[in-house]
Protein backbone atom coordinates (compact mmCIF):
# COMPACT_ATOMS: atom_id res chain seq x y z
CA UNK A 1 0.00 0.00 0.00
CA UNK A 2 1.42 3.62 -0.54
CA UNK A 3 2.00 6.01 1.94
CA UNK A 4 1.61 8.88 -0.30
CA UNK A 5 -0.84 9.76 -3.37
CA UNK A 6 1.23 8.32 -6.60
CA UNK A 7 1.67 11.66 -9.02
CA UNK A 8 2.32 10.93 -12.55
CA UNK A 9 5.17 12.94 -12.48
CA UNK A 10 6.56 11.59 -9.57
CA UNK A 11 10.26 9.86 -10.47
CA UNK A 12 10.17 6.62 -11.62
CA UNK A 13 12.07 4.96 -9.29
CA UNK A 14 12.92 1.40 -10.33
CA UNK A 15 10.94 -0.60 -7.95
CA UNK A 16 12.62 -2.42 -5.69
CA UNK A 17 15.08 0.74 -4.68
CA UNK A 18 13.80 1.05 -0.99
CA UNK A 19 15.27 -2.32 -0.15
CA UNK A 20 18.55 -2.61 2.12
CA UNK A 21 21.30 -4.40 0.78
CA UNK A 22 20.38 -7.25 3.48
CA UNK A 23 16.64 -7.31 1.49
CA UNK A 24 18.36 -7.89 -1.54
CA UNK A 25 20.76 -10.30 -0.07
CA UNK A 26 17.78 -12.55 1.83
CA UNK A 27 15.84 -12.24 -1.36
CA UNK A 28 18.62 -13.80 -3.58
CA UNK A 29 19.03 -16.57 -0.49
CA UNK A 30 15.11 -17.20 -0.83
CA UNK A 31 15.57 -17.16 -4.61
CA UNK A 32 18.36 -19.65 -4.72
CA UNK A 33 16.36 -22.10 -2.33
CA UNK A 34 13.58 -21.96 -4.11
CA UNK A 35 15.24 -22.66 -7.71
CA UNK A 36 16.82 -25.71 -5.64
CA UNK A 37 13.60 -27.08 -4.35
CA UNK A 38 12.07 -26.63 -8.07
CA UNK A 39 14.78 -28.55 -9.64
CA UNK A 40 14.61 -31.59 -6.90
CA UNK A 41 11.11 -31.77 -8.09
CA UNK A 42 12.45 -32.09 -11.37
CA UNK A 43 15.05 -34.20 -11.07
CA UNK A 44 13.55 -36.70 -8.62
CA UNK A 45 11.25 -37.62 -11.51
CA UNK A 46 13.32 -38.00 -14.19
CA UNK A 47 14.99 -40.31 -12.01
CA UNK A 48 12.07 -42.37 -11.07
CA UNK A 49 11.61 -42.64 -15.08
CA UNK A 50 14.91 -43.53 -16.48
CA UNK A 51 15.58 -39.93 -17.79
CA UNK A 52 19.43 -38.52 -17.04
CA UNK A 53 19.57 -35.48 -14.66
CA UNK A 54 22.64 -32.72 -15.03
CA UNK A 55 23.94 -29.06 -14.55
CA UNK A 56 25.65 -27.95 -17.20
CA UNK A 57 26.23 -24.67 -15.70
CA UNK A 58 25.01 -21.49 -13.88
CA UNK A 59 23.84 -17.86 -14.83
CA UNK A 60 24.89 -14.78 -13.47
CA UNK A 61 22.13 -13.12 -11.30
CA UNK A 62 23.30 -9.87 -12.22
CA UNK A 63 20.36 -7.06 -11.96
CA UNK A 64 19.97 -4.06 -11.59
CA UNK A 65 19.17 -3.63 -7.86
CA UNK A 66 21.86 -6.27 -7.08
CA UNK A 67 24.41 -3.97 -8.89
CA UNK A 68 23.04 -1.07 -7.35
CA UNK A 69 23.04 -2.65 -3.67
CA UNK A 70 26.92 -3.65 -4.22
CA UNK A 71 25.64 -7.48 -3.59
CA UNK A 72 27.81 -10.37 -4.96
CA UNK A 73 26.58 -11.90 -7.82
CA UNK A 74 24.65 -14.95 -7.14
CA UNK A 75 24.83 -18.14 -9.52
CA UNK A 76 21.66 -19.64 -10.35
CA UNK A 77 22.00 -23.11 -11.14
CA UNK A 78 20.53 -24.41 -15.00
CA UNK A 79 19.24 -27.98 -14.71
CA UNK A 80 18.98 -30.30 -18.11
CA UNK A 81 16.83 -32.96 -18.31
CA UNK A 82 16.97 -35.87 -21.14
CA UNK A 83 14.87 -38.71 -21.74
CA UNK A 84 14.53 -41.16 -24.58
CA UNK A 85 14.26 -40.70 -28.31
CA UNK A 86 16.10 -37.13 -28.05
CA UNK A 87 13.37 -35.54 -25.32
CA UNK A 88 14.87 -32.84 -23.35
CA UNK A 89 14.22 -29.83 -21.22
CA UNK A 90 16.40 -27.17 -19.90
CA UNK A 91 15.58 -24.88 -16.79
CA UNK A 92 17.02 -21.19 -17.24
CA UNK A 93 16.33 -19.58 -14.65
CA UNK A 94 15.83 -16.00 -16.38
CA UNK A 95 15.66 -13.74 -12.69
CA UNK A 96 14.21 -13.04 -9.70
CA UNK A 97 12.73 -9.20 -10.57
CA UNK A 98 10.68 -9.71 -13.25
CA UNK A 99 7.66 -7.52 -13.53
CA UNK A 100 4.27 -9.76 -12.46
CA UNK A 101 6.24 -12.44 -10.88
CA UNK A 102 8.40 -13.68 -7.76
CA UNK A 103 11.01 -15.28 -10.25
CA UNK A 104 11.17 -16.76 -13.85
CA UNK A 105 12.17 -19.88 -15.28
CA UNK A 106 12.88 -20.43 -19.29
CA UNK A 107 11.95 -24.05 -19.97
CA UNK A 108 13.44 -25.06 -23.58
CA UNK A 109 12.72 -28.03 -24.76
CA UNK A 110 12.43 -30.16 -27.71
CA UNK A 111 8.75 -29.47 -28.18
CA UNK A 112 9.17 -25.27 -27.33
CA UNK A 113 9.70 -23.07 -24.98
CA UNK A 114 8.02 -22.40 -22.06
CA UNK A 115 7.60 -19.60 -19.26
CA UNK A 116 7.64 -20.97 -15.66
CA UNK A 117 7.07 -18.06 -13.00
CA UNK A 118 5.85 -18.21 -8.91
CA UNK A 119 3.39 -16.55 -8.21
CA UNK A 120 3.61 -16.45 -4.27
CA UNK A 121 3.94 -13.71 -2.95
CA UNK A 122 7.92 -12.88 -1.27
CA UNK A 123 8.83 -15.81 1.32
CA UNK A 124 5.83 -17.39 0.38
CA UNK A 125 5.15 -21.41 -0.29
CA UNK A 126 5.93 -21.19 -4.19
CA UNK A 127 2.75 -21.30 -6.92
CA UNK A 128 4.66 -22.41 -9.80
CA UNK A 129 2.94 -21.41 -12.63
CA UNK A 130 3.54 -23.18 -16.53
CA UNK A 131 2.81 -20.14 -19.44
CA UNK A 132 3.04 -20.88 -23.51
CA UNK A 133 1.55 -24.10 -23.33
CA UNK A 134 -1.60 -26.70 -24.51
CA UNK A 135 -3.29 -22.73 -25.50
CA UNK A 136 -4.21 -21.83 -22.51
CA UNK A 137 -3.51 -18.29 -21.86
CA UNK A 138 -3.92 -18.36 -18.10
CA UNK A 139 -1.43 -21.25 -17.66
CA UNK A 140 -1.46 -24.39 -15.96
CA UNK A 141 0.21 -25.55 -12.60
CA UNK A 142 3.71 -26.43 -13.11
CA UNK A 143 4.35 -30.24 -12.06
CA UNK A 144 7.03 -32.25 -12.96
CA UNK A 145 4.91 -34.56 -14.38
CA UNK A 146 4.51 -32.33 -17.10
CA UNK A 147 8.10 -33.00 -18.43
CA UNK A 148 6.72 -36.30 -20.18
CA UNK A 149 4.55 -33.98 -22.41
CA UNK A 150 6.69 -31.02 -22.82
CA UNK A 151 10.51 -32.38 -23.31
CA UNK B 1 -9.60 -2.78 -22.81
CA UNK B 2 -10.67 -3.04 -26.16
CA UNK B 3 -7.45 -3.49 -28.17
CA UNK B 4 -5.74 -5.56 -25.42
CA UNK B 5 -6.86 -8.99 -27.75
CA UNK B 6 -5.33 -6.78 -30.36
CA UNK B 7 -2.06 -6.26 -28.71
CA UNK B 8 -1.74 -9.79 -27.07
CA UNK B 9 -2.66 -11.08 -31.06
CA UNK B 10 0.54 -9.08 -32.03
CA UNK B 11 3.21 -10.38 -29.44
CA UNK B 12 1.57 -14.12 -29.79
CA UNK B 13 2.86 -13.67 -33.18
CA UNK B 14 6.17 -12.41 -31.99
CA UNK B 15 6.59 -15.14 -29.76
CA UNK B 16 5.94 -17.89 -32.06
CA UNK B 17 9.31 -16.49 -34.11
CA UNK B 18 11.10 -15.96 -31.55
CA UNK B 19 10.65 -19.35 -29.92
CA UNK B 20 11.28 -21.02 -33.57
CA UNK B 21 14.88 -19.28 -33.64
CA UNK B 22 15.38 -19.65 -29.81
CA UNK B 23 14.31 -23.49 -29.81
CA UNK B 24 17.05 -24.02 -33.02
CA UNK B 25 19.66 -21.84 -30.68
CA UNK B 26 18.98 -24.25 -27.94
CA UNK B 27 19.15 -27.28 -29.56
CA UNK B 28 22.52 -26.42 -30.80
CA UNK B 29 23.57 -25.13 -27.77
CA UNK B 30 24.58 -21.67 -28.94
CA UNK B 31 24.71 -19.83 -25.76
CA UNK B 32 25.89 -16.49 -26.50
CA UNK B 33 23.13 -16.11 -29.59
CA UNK B 34 20.31 -17.07 -26.98
CA UNK B 35 21.10 -14.52 -24.13
CA UNK B 36 21.39 -12.25 -27.94
CA UNK B 37 18.00 -13.00 -28.30
CA UNK B 38 16.77 -13.10 -25.05
CA UNK B 39 17.48 -9.44 -24.84
CA UNK B 40 15.53 -8.67 -28.17
CA UNK B 41 12.30 -10.60 -26.42
CA UNK B 42 13.00 -8.14 -23.23
CA UNK B 43 12.92 -5.43 -25.24
CA UNK B 44 10.04 -6.29 -26.78
CA UNK B 45 8.00 -7.95 -23.93
CA UNK B 46 8.80 -4.25 -21.74
CA UNK B 47 6.82 -2.06 -24.22
CA UNK B 48 4.23 -4.69 -24.97
CA UNK B 49 3.72 -4.51 -20.84
CA UNK B 50 3.45 -0.65 -21.18
CA UNK B 51 0.93 -0.83 -24.04
CA UNK B 52 -1.15 -3.41 -22.33
CA UNK B 53 -0.89 -1.34 -19.09
CA UNK B 54 -2.50 1.51 -21.02
CA UNK B 55 -5.51 -0.85 -21.74
CA UNK B 56 -6.61 -0.65 -18.21
CA UNK B 57 -6.13 2.64 -17.80
CA UNK B 58 -8.50 3.37 -20.55
CA UNK B 59 -10.57 1.32 -18.69
CA UNK B 60 -10.27 2.85 -15.04
CA UNK B 61 -10.55 6.15 -16.94
CA UNK B 62 -14.01 4.93 -19.04
CA UNK B 63 -15.71 3.61 -15.42
CA UNK B 64 -14.37 6.79 -13.85
CA UNK B 65 -16.08 8.75 -16.07
CA UNK B 66 -19.15 6.69 -16.09
CA UNK B 67 -18.87 7.20 -11.68
CA UNK B 68 -18.40 10.46 -12.68
CA UNK B 69 -21.81 11.90 -14.34
CA UNK B 70 -23.67 9.69 -12.64
CA UNK B 71 -23.51 10.83 -9.60
CA UNK B 72 -23.19 14.54 -11.21
CA UNK B 73 -26.76 14.28 -12.16
CA UNK B 74 -27.99 13.64 -8.88
CA UNK B 75 -30.12 16.26 -7.56
CA UNK B 76 -29.61 14.68 -4.24
CA UNK B 77 -25.95 16.22 -2.67
CA UNK B 78 -25.77 13.37 -0.16
CA UNK B 79 -24.94 11.26 -3.28
CA UNK B 80 -23.39 14.38 -5.22
CA UNK B 81 -21.25 15.12 -2.30
CA UNK B 82 -17.29 15.62 -3.38
CA UNK B 83 -17.83 14.54 -7.15
CA UNK B 84 -18.43 17.74 -8.28
CA UNK B 85 -15.21 19.18 -6.54
CA UNK B 86 -13.02 21.24 -9.19
CA UNK B 87 -10.47 18.42 -9.08
CA UNK B 88 -12.15 15.68 -10.71
CA UNK B 89 -13.43 17.79 -13.36
CA UNK B 90 -11.34 18.02 -16.35
CA UNK B 91 -8.61 15.74 -18.14
CA UNK B 92 -5.57 16.10 -15.95
CA UNK B 93 -6.79 13.78 -12.86
CA UNK B 94 -4.03 11.33 -11.62
CA UNK B 95 -4.36 7.61 -12.00
CA UNK B 96 -4.60 6.51 -8.33
CA UNK B 97 -7.68 9.28 -7.80
CA UNK B 98 -9.43 7.73 -10.18
CA UNK B 99 -8.40 4.37 -9.77
CA UNK B 100 -9.82 5.48 -5.81
CA UNK B 101 -12.79 6.11 -6.85
CA UNK B 102 -13.69 2.95 -9.25
CA UNK B 103 -11.85 0.92 -6.46
CA UNK B 104 -11.84 0.71 -2.38
CA UNK B 105 -8.36 1.39 -1.60
CA UNK B 106 -8.62 -1.30 1.07
CA UNK B 107 -9.02 -4.33 -1.16
CA UNK B 108 -5.71 -6.47 -1.98
CA UNK B 109 -5.80 -5.40 -5.39
CA UNK B 110 -5.68 -1.64 -5.31
CA UNK B 111 -1.96 -2.12 -3.96
CA UNK B 112 -0.97 -4.30 -6.51
CA UNK B 113 -2.21 -1.89 -9.28
CA UNK B 114 -0.63 1.07 -7.62
CA UNK B 115 2.82 -1.36 -8.05
CA UNK B 116 2.48 -2.59 -11.28
CA UNK B 117 1.46 1.34 -12.30
CA UNK B 118 4.51 2.46 -11.26
CA UNK B 119 6.64 -0.27 -12.71
CA UNK B 120 4.64 1.05 -16.25
CA UNK B 121 6.28 4.71 -15.56
CA UNK B 122 9.61 3.32 -14.69
CA UNK B 123 9.36 1.43 -18.34
CA UNK B 124 7.76 4.37 -19.96
CA UNK B 125 9.95 6.79 -19.23
CA UNK B 126 13.27 5.02 -19.75
CA UNK B 127 13.71 1.88 -17.44
CA UNK B 128 15.28 -1.12 -19.07
CA UNK B 129 16.18 -3.01 -16.07
CA UNK B 130 13.37 -5.09 -15.83
CA UNK B 131 12.48 -7.86 -17.28
CA UNK B 132 8.28 -9.49 -17.66
CA UNK B 133 7.40 -12.61 -15.90
CA UNK B 134 4.99 -13.90 -18.44
CA UNK B 135 2.29 -11.53 -20.98
CA UNK B 136 0.01 -13.99 -20.45
CA UNK B 137 -0.19 -13.77 -16.52
CA UNK B 138 -0.13 -10.05 -16.84
CA UNK B 139 -3.04 -9.73 -19.56
CA UNK B 140 -5.04 -11.96 -17.09
CA UNK B 141 -4.33 -10.17 -14.30
CA UNK B 142 -5.40 -6.81 -15.76
CA UNK B 143 -8.89 -8.94 -16.96
CA UNK B 144 -9.14 -9.85 -13.40
CA UNK B 145 -8.43 -6.12 -11.92
CA UNK B 146 -10.42 -4.96 -14.97
CA UNK B 147 -13.53 -7.00 -13.57
CA UNK B 148 -13.47 -5.90 -10.20
CA UNK B 149 -13.97 -1.65 -11.30
CA UNK B 150 -17.28 -0.02 -10.35
CA UNK B 151 -18.73 3.02 -11.48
Amino acid sequence: MTTHMLNDDDLPLLPGSDLSKEDVQHRIDDWIARLGTLFQGAEAWADAHGWTASHPGTVAMNEDLVQRHDVAPAEQPILRVEGPQGAYAVFKPKGLWVIGANGRVDLYTSKGVYVLIDQADEFREPLWRLFRVREKPEGIPYTPELLAELA
Amino acid sequence: MQQLPRIKAAYDWFYGQWQREASRLAEAGDVSALAKLDEKRDTLERGVFVLMFGQFEVAVDSIFQTARTRRLGEADWALRRGWDTGSLQGRKIPFETKLSLVLDRRSPTFGKILGTYATRNHCAHGGMELSVGSIDSLAAELYAWCSELRP
